[in-house]
């Protein structure tokens, strides 16, 4: 069976000036599709792999980037790359549709759905007229389980949910009758039970249309039931290439087995994640040889760290469907990959007492937003009537969906936002009841840890003088133990390079940067520290190592912490006690063992049957699952 | 959506009932009525005759009433110089400066955009660079300086144009029009070129290359509409802008009977009535085009008919 | 943006490096020739009236003599010293009330907010150089009258702006979590927030001081800005019309020299503002 899409030797530059050296961002990637064949690209930030999607959409020009010499991309047999910008539009959305990540800003916000939609018709489809075209729209519409298409076709996208969008643009691809369908991480923005369902539609259309997809996304677990094979992306070259079952069962590139090591399981709880050190390389700054080399447990002198190793097809029974870009591949065996072991510090910390650090009592929150009407407002209750207690020492996860309010009753927790009925009570005191400043003081024994580390640091601001702010504001700064030696050992604590403190937070990576967050956090040594979706923000390879230094942390200084994650896998690794919050209640709160072992509340089974894993098997199983579910409500 | 609509009238009235207060402010509570308009060494009879019959004695609060009530109407007040109602002495002189502004705003600001989204869909190219050059210049340039340079050249040296004075024939015109003209098409320029790079930046035109279109497409369906609120609110301000403002100058420098040299004269004589009637239609007719730019946003861009947002899950 | 990044964006960019050292020139000389210079820039010497430049075959030293024999250099120095000192002066006038203004109004939002910001629209609406005119009127004539009236028209594109940058600053996760660590409203204010907007309010800085020195000249052109003995450029210019057709130098070497200041002026402005808006700034790195 021949290849339906070809590619050889891609190599995407850009020169942004003359006298500059350019920039290559991909390099020698080469790779086959076949017609029908659904095929996932894996790949964190900077590795290429969007870049490698729009150079098969014949879009680089058009973003100020040129293709190597020796690249040829070819689809059914025909030479892309010899075609005119003229051949190219029409190749573009009637073989070969694309869809993005953001479904909102990927739709044009002042044109309505149906409009944009019967563009893609009026493309590809011509000699249609009005009539026929808005039928084949509604159809479309139809066809991605759209509710009440008719009505659709003349909203706006803002009006649409994130899901609805992203089935929008499923529409808009199909309009052309595409062979090949390129996703774009389509799923990252949305909710896990919306990216299911989003999942199954492209897995469903795939099968149905005989439509070759290449999902492209940074998370091994979405593509495990769904893709025939997978490809690896790091640093901007193929690392590796596996049928997917065989990939999520014998690893053969250090990268990907040590990134499947270090997503936590879901199905049993781990004493400790296996973490890959450092981060990502950014395109311009690529270490020679081997672009993991720096982070390789494997890595040699001079094997690894001089020659790029080419992708390799392996020996054995898969033939040469399996290829591996490592110069040890024969000799390193991924299975001694041992966890990071548990600081001395935190092997030797405190456990769970019995006195109750924290308690909330019906605690509410309320905003006001503009209504529709002439006058008045219409509430929005973020946060509906939660209580619960916390115990010294023990570290309970809050998950729930976007708009589930999670982040708000974390505020409300710290008093950062005023609740609106409903008590928190903090070591005994009732928050509310405090005076301004008698609050302030307080704030030093509770602590917060956000998502998004770059925007919770002053960037204009060394590391020093960010740590050091908690001390200054409440005039500790300078006293006995509070000094330049403290802080130095902070940063030691937190896994920062030793000069850190002299440098701004620009200079570091996204987990560096979340590092200084948590250094900042416990520069006053509180006793509570709120993590509000930590690593949500962060590449996967480096999620696992700060997932364990809050766990030796936690222990080290017997710190009470509450976890606020979407992701069920990492509250799993990480809590003692789980809840879980829907619509701003809280529907279920129990311990992690009994969560996972017998989910009561609706939504919690819901939440577990979406939660993506790294298993082909397992994922397979719970599409077959949520199919019969859907066949039966429909 | 009526919620929205209100609001923006509301917004109008206060923006003009604020006008009208500064303005009695200005005129009659920091300045002085009779001393502004009555030729110094007017003997205290006659100055006390003077604010007797304008009602400048007084409380304040029923001059500012009487103010806010007889402006509502239309009644500013009989001019001291011109004699005769002001207002109708600002109507008369309107059509003078509009045969200036309007030409200049509109041709040059539509030019401007023109050039701007060539120049965005080519940046860095010499035509680029050139035009980028021109609108500093052009922003920096004291169009008095400009206009007395343009008369010296064309009319002076080599005698093709008239100076000045008023008859409303194109050779009379061209030279005022070009003037004012420079601005606006130097401020649409940046402004078309700045929106419509950040707007091909965006994935909602990436995704319409992908669907198969061609560019003159994706500028024609998917940019144009999007870049139409900002272009479209600088040009109704700056008509604002030029109306009242550059029109001033250029009138004196031609000497064009306008509302611009209307005003001019009427503050050098102190002629306080004549003035707050200039300053209301001008503050109004800002008004109408900011209320204008504001309905064209609503009308254009379905998001400001929801304020309630629907992606909420 | 650190000093050394900005010095390697300049490095790159011949036009500003040229703007800035016109800039400079105009500065220095305009404050030291006037000192150096040992002729009086406003007594008359009718003997010596209507001069042309010396290179031109005239007699009246480098730029000419105006129509009562005084030099022309010297006085278009003079004139731009005052082009300088209003623009600087006002500009900074109505950057520290529009920053203020936009600060409050962004902060504590609800009723400040909306009282504050319909100010602003009232005076945006407001026709700018009319409501100087009647204001120079109305107020005293001078310098200092002619800098607060230009400050007080400028400041509402600070507020909105200064305003604009603390409402996305202030429901940020920076302000959250400043919040978190005890600090007070006024410190989160004064040392968190305001560093972090006061680069957008500097960068409008340099454009609206190249405006304002537009206007004085304007105003000082119809008559209505800078009073004799004082010397503005605007007058000069406008004193120069007279005698069009046979001094030409007056007009065109004035008008000249104010194109030189408010361009260069105008140019580092805008790259300023270009390298040190947060917004193209976070969306570059």
């Amino acid at each position: 069976m021949s290849a339906l899409l070809e590619v050889r030797d891609l190599q995407v530059a850009f020169q942004r000036r003359r006298d500059a050296e350019p920039v290559v961002p991909v390099a020698d990637v080469s790779f086959d599709i076949r017609a029908g064949e659904r095929v996932g690209l894996v790949g964190e930030s900077g590795s290429g792999k969007s870049l490698t999607a729009l150079a098969v959409m014949g879009l680089i020009p058009r973003i100020g980037g040129h293709l190597g010499p020796r690249t040829s991309i070819s689809l059914g047999g025909e030479n892309l790359l010899a075609k005119s910008e003229r051949e190219m539009r029409w190749i573009r959305g009637g073989q070969i549709a694309m869809i993005f990540q953001d479904p909102l800003s990927s739709l044009n916000p002042v044109l309505k759905t149906g409009r944009q939609v019967i563009e893609a018709l009026e493309l590809h489809r011509p000699g249609l007229d009005n009539r026929e075209m808005r039928a084949i729209a509604v159809d479309l519409l139809d066809q991605v389980h759209l509710p009440r298409p008719e009505r659709l076709m003349d909203s706006y996208p803002h009006e649409l949910s994130g899901g609805m969008r992203q089935r929008v643009m499923i529409a808009i691809a199909l309009a052309g009758d595409p062979d090949l369908l390129i996703a774009d991480e389509p799923t990252t923005a949305l909710d896990v039970t919306i990216q299911a369902e989003v999942l199954d539609l492209l897995h469903e259309l795939g099968e149905a249309r005989d439509l070759a997809v290449l999902l492209i996304t940074h998370d091994l677990s979405i593509i495990a039931g769904f893709t025939h094979r997978v490809l690896v992306m790091y640093g901007g070259r193929l690392v590796e290439r596996a049928p997917t079952r065989d990939l999520y069962a014998d690893p053969r590139h250090p990268y990907t087995g040590l990134l499947l090591r270090s997503i936590p399981p879901l199905d049993r709880t781990e004493e400790r994640l296996v973490a890959i050190a450092g981060s990502p390389p950014e395109p311009a700054a690529r270490p020679d040889g081997c672009g993991f080399n720096p982070r390789c447990p494997f890595s040699m002198d001079p094997a690894c760290t001089t020659e790029h190793p080419p992708l390799i097809p392996l020996d054995g029974a898969a033939g040469a469907s399996r290829a591996t870009a490592c110069a040890r591949v024969d000799e390193i065996t991924l299975g001694s990959l041992a966890p990071a072991p548990v600081s001395a510090a935190a092997a030797a910390g405190t456990a769970i007492d019995d006195g109750v650090l924290v308690n909330l009592e019906r605690l509410s929150k309320t905003f006001k937003i503009k209504g529709e009407g002439l006058v008045g407002h219409e509430l929005i209750t973020a946060v509906d009537d939660v209580s619960l207690e916390l115990r010294r020492g023990e570290v309970l996860g809050i998950v729930g969906e976007s708009g589930s309010g999670k982040s708000t009753l974390a505020r409300c927790m710290l008093h950062l936002i005023e609740p609106s009925r409903g008590t928190v009570r903090f070591d005994g005191r009732e928050l509310g009841a405090l005076g301004v400043r008698q609050l302030r003081r307080l704030r030093l024994r509770m602590q917060m840890i956000f998502q998004d580390p770059a925007s919770s640091l002053d960037p204009r601001m060394r590391v020093g003088r960010i740590l050091a702010e908690p001390l200054r504001i409440h005039g500790l700064w300078g006293t006995p133990g509070h000094n330049e030696a403290a802080l130095q050992d902070l940063i030691e604590l937190v896994q920062l390079p030793p000069d850190s403190l002299n440098r701004f937070p620009h200079e570091f990576s996204g987990g560096q940067r979340q590092r200084i967050a948590i250094a900042r956090s416990l520069t006053a040594r509180p006793s509570l520290l709120v993590c509000d979706e930590p690593v949500s923000a962060l590449d996967v390879s480096v999620r696992s190592s700060i997932l364990n230094l809050l766990a030796d942390l936690r222990k080290e200084f017997g710190l009470t912490m509450v976890f606020i994650a979407h992701d069920l896998s990492l509250v799993r690794y990480l809590c003692d006690r789980i809840g879980v919050m829907h619509q701003g209640r809280l529907v279920e709160l129990k311990s992690t063992e009994d969560l996972f072992a017998d989910p009561v509340h609706d939504h919690t089974r819901e939440l577990l049957a979406a939660q993506p894993v790294p298993d082909p098997a397992t994922e397979q199983e719970r599409r077959t699952h949520r199919r019969s579910l859907a066949g039966v409500s429909r | 959506m009526k919620r929205y609509l209100l609001g923006r009238v509301a917004q109008f009235a206060i923006v003009i009932g604020g006008a009208l207060l500064i303005t009695f402010v200005a005129l009659h509570i920091v300045g002085d009525p009779a001393t502004l308009g009555l030729p110094i060494g007017t003997p205290v009879e006659a100055i006390e005759a003077f604010n007797e019959k304008h009602g400048f004695d007084d409380p304040f609060l029923t001059q500012l009433g009487r103010f806010f009530w007889d402006a509502l109407q239309g009644d500013f007040g009989d001019s001291l110089w011109l004699g005769g109602d002001s207002l109708g002495h600002v109507f008369g002189r309107l059509p003078a400066t509009l045969m200036l502004v309007v030409p200049a705003v509109l041709g040059g600001g539509l030019l401007g955009v023109l050039m701007g989204s060539v120049a965005a869909r080519r940046p860095d190219s010499a035509l680029a660079n050139g035009l980028n050059v021109l609108s500093y210049s052009v922003i920096s340039i004291a169009e008095f300086w400009l206009a007395i340079m343009l008369v010296l050249v064309f009319a002076v040296n080599i005698a093709w144009l008239p100076t000045a004075g008023y008859t409303p024939k194109p050779q009379v015109m061209i030279l005022p029009i070009l003037v004012l003209a420079l601005r606006p098409f130097a401020q649409n320029f940046q402004l078309t070129q700045a929106t419509m790079s950040a707007e091909y930046g965006k994935p909602y035109i990436l995704a319409a290359r992908a669907k198969g279109l061609s560019e003159g497409q994706v500028a024609r369906r998917h940019v144009l509409k999007n870049v139409a609120v900002p272009v479209v609110t600088l040009l109704l301000f700056e008509l604002g802008r030029v109306f009242v403002g550059t029109a001033i100058i250029i009138e004196i420098v031609f000497a064009w009977p306008g509302i611009g040299r209307l005003a001019a004269d009427a503050l050098f004589r102190g002629d306080i009535f004549l003035v707050q009637a200039i300053v209301m239609v001008a503050a109004t007719a800002t008004a109408v085009l900011n209320l204008l730019a504001d309905l064209f946003y609503f009308a254009v861009d379905p998001r400001t008919r929801h304020l309630v947002k629907a992606n909420r899950q | 943006m650190s000093a050394r990044r900005l010095w390697a964006e300049l490095r790159r960019r011949p036009v500003i490096i040229a703007a800035i050292l016109v800039a400079v020139a105009l500065v220095v000389s305009s404050v030291l020739v006037p000192i150096i210079s040992d002729l009086d820039a406003s007594s008359p010497r009718l003997a010596r009236r209507l001069q042309g430049p010396s290179w031109a075959g005239g007699e009246g030293g480098l730029l000419g003599t105006d129509s009562l024999g005084r030099d022309l250099f010297l006085r278009i120095m003079h004139g731009m010293r005052t082009s300088f000192a209003v623009g600087a002066l006002a500009a900074l006038l109505g950057a520290a009330l529009g920053t203020l203004i936009g600060l409050v109004s962004g902060y504590f939002g609800g009723a400040v907010d909306a009282v504050l910001m319909r100010l602003t629209d009232i005076e945006l609406a407001f026709p700018g150089i009319l409501l100087v005119m009647v204001l120079v009127r109305v107020l005293e004539r001078g310098i200092v009258g002619l800098v607060i009236v230009l400050g007080l028209i400028s400041w509402m594109l600070y507020a909105r702006v200064v305003r604009g940058a603390v409402l996305t600053l202030r429901t940020s996760e920076l302000v959250t979590a400043t919040t978190g660590l005890g600090a007070s409203t006024p410190r989160i204010l004064f040392v968190h927030v305001l560093p972090n907007v006061a680069a957008a309010a500097m960068s409008l800085m340099a454009v609206t001081f190249a405006a304002l020195m537009l206007a004085e000249a304007s105003l000082s052109f119809i008559g209505f800005g800078v009073q004799p003995p004082q010397i503005s450029l605007g007058a000069i210019l406008s004193s120069g019309r007279e005698y069009l057709s046979t001094s030409w130098w007056i007009s065109t070497f004035s008008g000249l020299f104010l194109l030189l200041g408010v361009l260069s002026t105008n140019l580092i402005g805008s790259w300023l503002h270009r390298v040190t808006d947060p917004l193209t700034v976070r969306t570059a790195s």
